[in-house]
């Protein structure tokens, strides 16, 4: 029984259990796209013998995700620390975890790099991004782990400018436009002190996890796509900011290759998918590193961008 | 390689213009390669199914060069993309 219906990645998710961030759609009645089953640990079972698939690079701590296939061309994607959920056609199904972990730890993951390979089996093109919407059209942040992406979003938010996609964004890849996430940024605690004071309170993403969660929702959820007007790879934040700096296409090409997620998956289709958005995107729209502003001084980081990325805004 | 044969991309790459540059992506290693505008021209006339010698000869009435230094280019080119298993003799 899934009964929770959610909007997500432009798609309606239903969970069988409720997402700790995200309001359920009311009343709806929808034929789900994607079904997430989180609360049936202890019953799930591994989907035949596997064999692997992927292995991530470790990381900082030595830690990597490993991704195996089922013998019914499925995939079981597991974490360092036991978590392992079974990708399937339009359903992820827990299949280990923890036993401190909460809904919350387990929604963290579903919808963030779990949900990300799922995406992708579907077709999806995605870019290691936030988008936010500049005079109606969207603009990217792009760059690794840590590099500000989401602190980026937050600050344009507080100046009212709507959030698209945190983290993780979908280009669509005829019309090169940029779908909406989840209506919420997941900030580490020290830009939430920040931008909203040390004294800010705002709910945990997951009790397990550092970054805390601040909701995007004005008047109601972001649900259309915006054409991708400019992507800015995110550069240290400089006292003397902000800065933008044009890129060529090859360079540019070469970065959101680097920023595209699963670009390393041994998949055909996926790789083809992935190459001709990537190189549609560095042929049509315009690249730029950006160096914000010290965040004590963010506060017209839009008016700036407006004004340098008019030619693009219009 | 003799001048009469003719190259195929690897299997396992997927080839792309971006820029002013040709990119070759080889799957298996999740590496890229980029060509410049002479190297580009070079693959787009062995990719159009053109043998080694044919490409020489058809780059000799674009440009003024010499035929020499034009085969050492698509000699030098071919050999770098065959060491990286990016291309291979087509054996049909």
């Amino acid at each position: 029984v899934t009964p929770f219906l959610y909007s997500i990645h432009a798609r309606a998710v239903a969970s069988d259990c409720e997402l700790p961030f995200l309001q359920p759609l009311a009343g709806a009645t929808i034929t789900p796209d994607l079904v997430l089953r989180l609360g049936s640990a202890a019953s799930g079972e591994t989907p035949g013998p596997l064999t692997r698939w992927y292995q991530s690079e470790p990381d900082e701590d030595g830690a990597s995700i490993a991704i195996d296939r089922t013998p019914s061309n499925e995939l079981v994607m597991s974490f360092a620390d036991g978590t392992t959920f079974h990708v399937g056609a339009g359903v992820i199904r827990l299949l280990a975890a923890p036993p401190q972990y909460t809904s919350g730890d387990l929604a963290a993951y579903a919808l963030g790099p779990v949900l990300a390979l799922a995406l992708h089996l579907a077709g999806a093109t995605l870019l290691h991004a936030s988008a936010v919407v500049l005079c109606g059209k969207a603009v990217l942040f792009a760059g690794p782990s840590g590099s500000g992406k989401s602190t980026m979003a937050a600050m344009l938010h507080n100046s009212g400018y709507p959030v698209l996609s945190d983290d993780l964004t979908e280009v669509s890849g005829e019309s090169l436009s940029a779908l909406p996430s989840l209506p919420a940024l997941r900030l580490w605690p020290e830009a939430v002190a920040a931008l909203y004071g040390a004294g800010a309170e705002f709910p945990d993403r997951a009790p397990s996890w550092d970054k805390k969660i601040v909701s995007t929702v004005r008047e109601g959820m972001e649900t259309r796509s915006y054409e991708i007007a400019a992507v800015l790879f995110l550069q240290p934040r400089i006292e003397s900011g902000p800065r933008l700096e044009r890129l060529d296409a090859t360079e540019a090409w070469k970065r959101l290759i680097a920023n595209s997620y699963t670009a390393r998956l041994p998949d055909r289709s996926m790789s083809r998918s992935i190459l001709d958005m990537t190189t549609a995107l560095a042929d049509r729209v315009a690249m730029y590193t950006f160096s914000a502003a010290d965040l004590a001084a963010a506060g017209d980081a839009g008016a700036f961008l407006e004004r340098s990325l008019a030619e693009h805004l219009r | 390689m003799q001048g009469s044969v003719r190259v195929v991309a690897g299997e396992d790459v997927l080839i792309r213009t971006v820029g002013d540059e040709l990119v070759l992506l080889d799957l298996q290693k999740g590496v890229y390669y980029g060509l410049n505008a002479t190297g580009a021209r070079i693959w787009e006339l062995l990719a159009s199914g053109l043998s080694i010698d044919e490409t020489i000869a058809c780059l000799e009435s674009e440009h003024h060069a010499s035929r020499e230094s034009l085969t050492r280019d698509v000699v030098d080119l071919i050999e770098e993309l065959r060491e990286r298993d990016l291309i291979a003799a087509d054996e049909s």
